[in-house]
């Protein structure tokens, strides 16, 4: 008996923390932060445009190379300066024609290393998102170096302008 | 009606009870919210410098180029904003049979004067709605690029880079 009772007192009763005042603060500042939390980042994409003043005083090339990209209705094409036709390609509704149009232009940038700018030309009905789907199509691919996903620059000084009117058929 | 010992016993241990307050168990509690602060403190470290529309749903894109402070046209279905004012119609603008906007054109003219440093180019930021048709976009574009807005750059949401 008097071996239990001696033991009882030894043993301590378990302080408790006062927290209140730091759930005060977490409650303040979880909701706080909360709020102010943006999830969606926002980016920006720069395109290539000249001022009135300027394209006036550009020297004209004529033996240049030019890249332009097409959007048709049905299909895009790549096709330089003179109207040749690169490569036309369909389009699909799951959007895989952006990825297909990302390999052309890689097979373009391997012959053409130096090159940077690029047009879009594009129908007056174009959607922007598709616009905007195509310039990053043009704009960089995707490659794997070390387990890490890399951009590597293809064209990114990328002009926009209208399409010819002329049929593709 | 006698009562056993070990009711006895209950009752006096709910009264020692009673008498010393519940205690809640906060550990968890501490624990979620330790985590959560860090985590937001640190997702909400980079500050935002576009505003955010609700009526605007921007095209997606996996550009990283970080937004600059600079005047904001926004174009989402029904009206032209720049820096939150009211501008025009979207629909007007689309109808008119001009190459530019000319009421987006007075106003930027306006803004440029206002500029306090004088360039030959200002930046400005388009924020466009994805279902905006190429045809309206190249008209506030000419009108920017006229009135010495040339620098654009398009607004967009960041995604994610796709698994190869």
């Amino acid at each position: 008996m008097s071996k239990r009772s001696s033991r009882r007192v030894r043993i301590p009763e378990s302080v408790e923390l006062d927290i209140t005042a730091f759930m005060n603060l977490m409650v303040i500042l979880v909701p706080f932060l909360l709020i102010t939390t943006v999830f969606t980042h926002l980016t920006v994409l720069d395109i290539n445009l000249p001022t009135t003043f300027q394209s006036n005083n550009l020297p004209e090339k004529k033996n240049s190379f030019e890249i332009n990209v097409i959007i048709g209705k049905n299909y895009f094409v790549v096709a330089d300066n003179n109207n040749n036709i690169i490569k036309k390609i369909q389009t699909f509704k799951t959007g895989g024609h952006f990825k297909l149009l990302n390999n052309v232009l890689k097979q373009i940038k391997v012959r053409y290393p130096e090159k940077l700018n690029i047009t879009i030309l594009s129908q007056q009905n174009t959607k922007y998102d598709t616009l905007v789907n195509t310039m990053d199509a043009v704009r960089v691919f995707n490659a794997v170096e070390n387990g890490e996903i890399v951009q590597i620059e293809l064209f990114p000084d990328i002009s926009i302008g209208d399409a010819p009117k002329f049929k593709l058929d | 009606m006698k009562e056993s010992r070990r009711t006895e016993r209950m009752i006096a241990l709910n009264k020692y009870r009673k008498d010393r307050g519940a205690s809640l168990n906060m550990v968890s509690l501490m624990d979620i919210f330790t985590i959560l602060v860090f985590f937001l403190l640190v997702t909400s470290s980079n500050s935002e410098t576009l505003p955010s529309s609700k009526t605007i749903h921007l095209p997606k894109s996996t550009t990283e180029k970080q937004p600059k402070k600079t005047l904001v046209v926004m174009v989402n279905e029904k009206d032209i904003k720049i820096n939150g004012k009211y501008i025009i119609g979207t629909q007007e603008a689309t109808d008119n049979k001009k190459t530019i906007i000319p009421e987006l054109a007075f106003v930027l003219i306006k803004y440029a004067k206002k500029q306090p440093v004088k360039k030959q180019r200002y930046n400005v930021t388009v924020m466009g709605d994805k279902e905006i048709p190429y045809k309206l976009l190249k008209k506030i574009m000419i009108t920017c690029a006229g009135t010495k807005f040339a620098n654009i750059s398009l607004a967009v949401v960041r995604k994610q880079v796709e698994k190869i």
